[in-house]
């Protein structure tokens, strides 16, 4: 098991940095209030070819273990930009795998569903991206590609990534795929999840960081206050931790094994959840205000975890894993 | 301890209840897409006032204020408190907060002002036609939780008192008629250097210079507020002049903020409580209308959820009402009060959280009340010191907590 970094995958970081510092960290309040991001930034998005990681078994031969921390980066920069950004290239690369055809239209979100012949409709809530095709994937293979009638919604964070109420207009295309591609695929964009989620929780747990030793109360810095170093620290611990059980889950799927998938999902929810949390409780009254950027963290954070079949279906596959 | 209520709270919370359901909660929610609170000259106000229901209504100034009742009488104001205040903020906590009534402001006035300053600042809500609001200036921007830590000064000057500092999250500090500004006049005292001063509107020296953006909670306005070589008359500076050379903590303003907040926070557990509790009924609601198709085991998931939600939010219901009951019989109640709002804030977050997990993917729209009632609540682990600051309340009272301060110091002042 080896997670460091190829040199090919050290410059997509790097790339991915720069253009995190370069396109997505200042504008994050103004994509917010666009409701997606400028056309410069996804020009920006289509030039630096970051899309590609999307693509399974691309020319580059990123490793998931890469893939997954390039996201993250991204996303430690805006994670709501980075899904608007990520997303339809997640979406049409697994229609493609799937073997839909062009003229089903190109799927800008994605659902992972329990059955779809029996999934309710319409979705309240889904980053649409700006699109109005969705690409549904279930447990058993069967997959469609549905167009919608898209609606935009206010929601409680990922604002950016144009979340709107989703409601059914026909089937571009159905079919049905073999489990070990359906499970690959639903792995892959849990991975994403869990990437996504973790890099908004490394934003917010860097900056609680840099903010605990500059504010000064009781006669000291915050981080000289072991009830508040100590929260930091469950939150560097659960952050680390959920790092490194998706880098291994991606490492695993590289290797054919989806399983680890869906619980490094639910440890990023969970980490995320609480790191985002304790961002806005560690800024006291300050991190209520959007003078700091940890409340749309914390609001990301939360909108995002709803995601991806949510947490239900992902315990029930976590589940469905333990033979007794 | 016996929590048995009182019959004579059914009537009012009805009228809560009506209040909430046709205004409170309709204008919450309005308020919260427009992006800014009501404005002061909204005729919700006035309607309210022709009501009846201002102070002590939602639990501030008329209900947990201490009253010169010394007739032995047990008194159940606080508790009346508690219920109203889970009630209100069961429909909208940030309508509550913006109702007209002196707010914060009123214990203080109540506690240390003068017959005098009594008339004039409390007064103006008697029968009042037109909304007044009063308001509570403790927090600045380099001092939060550290209260202790406020720079703003009060210098004497003749009849007047200069105040000059910034003030930060002030709720209604921007339509207050006036506020209760804490101020040092002597920062090497430290917390015994604290007095509270009366600030009216209009004063030269004060102004209103933001309007905060927050996370939610977006009915109820917050204010940063600037006081510029700001005079104030010595005759508005509260427990008057007398003391003010004072380096007795116990005698000076600092204690009595501190008392404030005794009072004051168990009705935010209360109205942590009744979000709480909104969050469960709009979960059920949304389970009962939309998941009949699910799964056995996601429905299985829901009710457990429920259950739990149920559970803590019963256990910290009756952790407010035991600190409301001691307030009621006079006797000491930091610890309680502390538990009972960290706890309740914990409790209701979480159960916010779990609700939008519920609701799955409607969770985070704002179709569905649960993404507020999420943003809201939030802030309740904040304001009147954070789920950290009663923490060290509680330690200090039941282990002797310390801290780092030497061991040599007097254990009997408060270390918030």
């Amino acid at each position: 098991m080896d997670f460091s970094l190829s040199e090919v995958e050290e410059m997509l970081l790097e790339s991915a940095a720069a253009f995190a510092e370069r396109a997505l960290a200042p504008a994050e309040r103004k994509h917010e209030k666009l409701g997606g991001p400028e056309d410069s930034v996804l020009a920006a998005w289509q030039e630096c070819g970051l899309a590609m990681l999307a693509e399974p078994g691309d020319d580059l031969e990123v490793s998931g273990p890469g893939r997954v921390a390039v996201l993250s980066k991204l996303a430690s920069a805006d994670g709501a930009t980075t899904l608007a950004l990520w997303l339809p290239a997640l979406a049409q690369a697994c229609a493609r795998q799937l073997g839909a055809g062009e003229a089903a239209g190109q799927p800008t979100a994605m659902l992972l569903e329990r059955d779809i012949d029996t999934m309710d409709w319409p979705r309240p809530c889904l980053p649409l991206c700006g699109g109005d095709h969705l690409l549904v994937l279930d447990r058993a293979g069967g997959w469609g590609i549905a167009k919608v009638s898209a609606e935009p919604v206010l929601a409680i964070g990922l604002r950016s990534s144009r979340p709107s109420r989703a409601t059914f207009v026909e089937w571009a295309e159905r079919g049905r795929v073999d489990l070990e591609l359906a499970s690959r695929l639903r792995a892959e964009a849990r991975l994403s999840s869990a990437a996504l989620l973790l890099g908004i929780a490394r934003a917010s747990c860097d900056y609680v960081a840099a903010y605990l030793p500059e504010r000064v109360a009781f006669g000291k810095p915050l981080s000289q206050h072991q009830g508040l170093a100590f929260l930091y620290a469950e939150m560097a611990m659960a952050l680390a931790g959920a790092e490194l059980l998706l880098a291994k889950a991606a490492w695993d799927l590289d290797a054919g094994r989806t399983r680890l998938s869906v619980a490094a999902w639910l440890e990023a929810r969970e980490a995320a959840l609480m790191v985002t949390d304790r961002g806005v409780q560690l800024l006291g009254g300050h991190g209520y205000m959007d003078d700091h950027p940890v409340e749309k963290w914390m609001r990301d954070a939360r909108g995002l975890a709803l995601l991806f079949g949510g947490e239900d279906e992902a315990r029930f596959e976590a589940a469905a894993g333990v033979s007794i | 301890m016996e929590f048995g209520l009182d019959p004579s709270f059914d009537n009012l919370r009805q009228m809560i209840g009506w209040l909430g359901k046709d205004k409170l909660r309709p204008l919450g929610i309005e308020a919260d897409r427009q992006g800014h609170a009501l404005p002061s000259d909204h005729p919700f106000f006035k309607e309210v006032l022709a009501m009846g229901l201002t102070g002590g209504f939602v639990g501030k100034m008329g209900d947990a204020a201490p009253r010169p009742d010394d007739d032995g009488r047990i008194r159940r104001s606080n508790r009346r408190a508690v219920v109203m205040a889970e009630e209100a903020a069961y429909w909208d906590r940030g309508m509550a907060t913006s109702l007209p009534g002196p707010s914060l402001g009123g214990p203080p006035v109540m506690m240390m002002g003068n017959e005098d300053q009594k008339k004039r600042f409390l007064g103006i809500f008697e029968g009042a036609k037109e909304p007044h609001w009063g308001a509570f200036a403790m927090s600045e921007p380099g001092a939060g939780s550290d209260v202790a830590r406020i720079s703003t000064r009060a210098v004497q000057d003749g009849d007047h008192w200069v105040i000059d500092g910034e003030k930060c999250f002030i709720s209604n500090g921007a339509r207050a008629s006036w506020i209760v500004v804490w101020a040092t006049i002597d920062p090497s005292l430290g917390r015994a250097g604290h007095r509270a001063f009366v600030v009216e509107r209009g004063t030269p020296g004060f102004s209103v210079v933001r309007i905060e953006k927050k996370m939610g909670l977006t009915a109820s306005e917050t204010a940063g507020l600037l006081f510029e070589h700001c005079r104030v008359p010595v005759a508005n500076m509260l427990q008057g002049s007398d003391r003010s050379k004072g380096g007795d903590a116990r005698k000076s303003g600092f204690v009595a903020a501190m008392k404030t907040f005794d009072m004051t926070r168990p009705l935010v557990a209360a109205m942590a409580v009744g979000m709480g509790q909104a969050v469960y009924d709009e979960s059920l609601r949304f389970a009962r209308e939309h998941l009949g198709g699910a799964s056995a085991w996601r429905m299985d998931r829901v009710r457990d959820r429920l259950a739990w939600i149920e559970r803590k939010l019963e256990a910290g219901r009756l952790l407010a009402w035991r600190a409301a009951w001691l307030a009621d019989h006079k006797r000491p109640n930091a610890t309680e009060a502390s538990m009972a709002k960290a706890e309740c804030a914990s409790i209701a977050l979480a159960a916010a959280s779990v609700g939008m997990d519920v609701l799955g993917e409607a969770g985070g729209a704002s179709d569905y009340l649960i993404e507020k009632l999420f943003r809201d609540i939030k802030a309740l682990d904040l304001v009147e010191g954070t789920g950290q600051i009663q923490r060290v309340v509680i330690a200090r009272k039941l282990i002797g907590f310390r801290g780092d301060r030497p061991l040599t110091t007097s254990q009997g002042e408060a270390n918030v």
